[in-house]
């Protein structure tokens, strides 16, 4: 148990943090959605022997979310399996990776990019608008001050990926289609 | 317990079996009542377990996503849980619940949080009322925070409550059958016992040892019940045996009691015979007696006239004849009526004895009180004159008042009293003791001489009639001691005598106080 002065710094930290400068806010925003990211890991279940010693996410584009907070989360483990952030620099080296965080710098190269991932069975994520109409699997979306998430189903069933449906019943919107909603 | 233990056997046993039955019912019920309480608070805990688990695990992603909604949405689905109060989840370090549920208004935010807080989370922690589960929530080994479920017990109680209430509900009715089945139980084990105790209670009040108890199993009552039925054979024999002896002893004595009369009276009609038969000749005799004592007198009368005659006619009897003559008148004829007198005045004597005695049993008792004291003084006084002479002593111990007959018993001591002076022995001063014992229901009066004694064959021939003992040197008709030994018993007493010759003799007697 945490004692209760450390709980009130905290407290007071959070108080400062929400009253600080649009910087401040971005940064907690790019750390949530780096959790989210993260976190997603924990739902996906990837064709077997696609995954070895450990889970890639590889981050594409620049990003103002980019390396800092995305690098945060290395090392953490999910589904027993260290988490390993990579930066690449072309958008042609998708082969070890299990997450595409494909950055809203890229959206010219989306469709190649989702075409790539696809074919590595990547888990693609994005906070760019419009992610999973263009065919991306998981886009981060920012509603009434909170992250949430939308699925398009039929991505990542084609990426062979399966997404576990406790996950798929938080998120805001599941597409099994390109098109049509299914909630 | 004393009304316990004058009751029957039946009783008894319908009473313990009951109480056991009742006893036993209550103690399962309660052991029963106990177990389903702690086995029941096992299933509410485990049951809360799997949802909390389950809840757990729903839960979890909406944690790891921040969705409150959702969390909310999942624990709202809770409410399908009957007994079900509340349920809050928490973040990690959160002191503001991320989402709850509350089935009642009344259960208001962090209720189950604070409740809970006393244990470390994973337990369940039961108060009377609810009980508080608190479960990490997990996700990949990652603790994301703790759920909280707070269930209600009442469901649990009323279910412990119809427990009880059917027990109590049977409890009664358990108690009834108990009581039939133990009372019928009873009777019928008694029964044989039954049988047994009122044969016996038959029998030793009828005293009828042909009765048998009925035997009824071959348990320990049926080997009792033979037992006894043997007992009551032997004692039967016994009874029969000993009736027999005893008819045939109610025989003989009858028997000899008939012929034990018939000699009684005979003797007693021979004695009657013999009394007056007595009576008669003592009194019939003395006439002629007198007549011949007459005679006889007037015999000497005539023989001194004779003589005067004779001396005038003398001179003409011859000298010769004359000697011979004056011979037969001067000595046989006088010497032969001297031995006639003499005769008859014994044969008179002798027959105021006889007749003494014969009256002693013809006349009627005069019982009074008698001051045997004054009695003996009286005797003593009567015969100075023999004592004086016979320089006869005396010693006179205090004698007690009687109830007799006061000629009798002053015959009985003036025989003795006279018997004692007269048999003293001339060579030595004669000293004579009386004195009496109280011997509890009689007297015993004694009379002591140092006078010659009496040889010890004399010693029951001198209670005979006309014997005497060898002591000839001593007048006497002969009839003394044996009308004192009639008398004393006429009075219902005995005389005995202890004698050693030249010592003296011990004469006593007996007198009942009645």
């Amino acid at each position: 148990m945490m004692p209760r002065f450390t709980i009130a710094l905290f407290a007071l930290w959070a108080v400062l943090a929400g009253s600080a400068g649009a910087d401040d806010k971005d940064i907690h925003e790019d750390e949530v959605k780096a959790a989210f990211v993260y976190n997603f890991a924990k739902f996906v279940e990837w064709p077997p022997g696609k995954i070895n010693e450990s889970i890639n996410l590889c981050i594409l584009g620049e990003s103002p979310l980019g390396f800092s907070a995305l690098k945060a989360i290395d090392g953490r483990t999910a589904q027993d399996k260290p988490l390993v952030t990579k930066l690449l620099n072309k958008s042609d080296d998708l082969k070890n990776c299990h997450i595409a965080f494909i950055a809203a710098s890229e959206r010219n190269k989306v469709a190649q990019l989702l075409n790539i991932a696809e074919q590595q069975h990547a888990l693609t994520v994005s906070d760019m608008d419009g992610f999973t109409q263009s065919g991306g699997a998981i886009e981060l979306v920012k509603t009434e001050e909170k992250i949430r998430f939308e699925i398009n189903l039929l991505a990542a069933k084609e990426a062979g990926l399966v997404i576990s449906s406790r996950l798929l019943s938080l998120a805001l919107a599941v597409y099994d289609d390109n098109n049509r909603p299914k909630q | 317990m004393k009304l316990f233990r004058n009751n029957s056997i039946a009783h008894k046993l319908t009473f313990i079996i009951t109480v056991t039955a009742i006893a036993v019912l209550a103690v399962s019920s309660v052991v029963l009542v106990v177990n389903q309480f702690y086995s029941s608070r096992v299933a509410i805990a485990h049951e809360l377990h799997s949802l909390a688990d389950v809840s757990g695990f729903a839960v979890a992603p909406a944690m790891l996503f921040d969705d409150n909604p959702a969390a909310q949405k999942i624990l709202q689905a809770l409410k399908t849980q009957p007994d079900l109060l509340a349920a809050e989840l928490y973040l990690n370090n959160a002191d503001t619940p991320f989402a709850m549920f509350t089935a009642h208004a009344k259960t208001g935010p962090s209720f189950a949080r604070q409740n809970a807080d006393q244990a470390p989370c994973g337990e369940a922690v039961f108060t009377w009322q609810q009980v508080i589960l608190c479960t990490p929530v997990e996700m990949d080994n990652e603790v994301l925070g703790r759920l909280y479920l707070q269930t209600d017990l009442s469901r649990l109680y009323k279910e412990l409550n119809r427990l009880l209430g059917i027990f109590a509900g049977v409890l009664p009715i358990i108690c009834l059958l108990a009581f039939f089945a133990a009372h019928r139980l009873g009777t019928r084990l008694t029964r044989p016992i039954r049988h047994l105790a009122d044969i016996a209670t038959v029998i030793s009040h009828d005293k009828n040892y042909a009765l048998r108890a009925k035997k009824y199993a071959d348990d320990e009552v049926g080997q009792l019940t033979e037992s006894f039925n043997a007992m009551l054979e032997q004692i039967q024999l016994r009874d029969e045996t000993i009736n027999a002896h005893s008819r045939e002893l109610k025989n003989l004595v009858a028997q000899r009691t008939r012929s034990l009369s018939e000699t009684v009276q005979q003797l007693r009609e021979s004695n009657e015979e013999l009394k007056d038969f007595s009576y008669i000749v003592s009194h019939d005799l003395r006439a002629p007696m007198i007549n011949v004592q007459g005679f006889v007198n007037e015999l000497g009368l005539s023989l001194k006239e004779l003589r005067k005659d004779i001396d005038t006619v003398m001179e003409l009897i011859p000298e010769q004849k004359k000697a011979a003559l004056l011979e037969i008148l001067d000595d046989d004829i006088p010497v032969s009526t001297r031995f006639i007198t003499g005769g008859v005045a014994k044969m008179n004597q002798l027959l105021a004895g006889i007749l003494k005695i014969s009256r002693l049993g013809r006349q009627e008792l005069n019982i009074s009180t008698v001051d045997t004291q004054r009695l003996v003084d009286d005797n003593l006084e009567a015969i100075k004159y023999q004592s004086d002479q016979a320089k006869a002593e005396f010693q006179v111990q205090p004698l007690p008042q009687v109830q007799a007959d006061p000629y009798l018993l002053a015959q009985i001591f003036a025989n003795l009293l006279s018997n004692a002076v007269k048999y003293l022995d001339p060579k030595r001063p004669g000293r004579i003791e009386i004195w009496a014992n109280d011997q509890s229901d009689h007297f015993r009066f004694f009379v002591k001489d140092n006078g010659l004694g009496i040889s010890e064959k004399d010693q029951t021939k001198i209670f005979e009639m006309f014997r005497r003992g060898s002591n000839h040197a001593v007048e006497g008709e002969g009839v003394g001691l044996n009308y004192v030994k009639s008398a004393v018993k006429r009075l219902g007493g005995t005389l005995s005598v202890k004698s050693t010759v030249g010592q003296g003799s011990v004469f006593s007697f007996t007198l009942p106080k009645g």
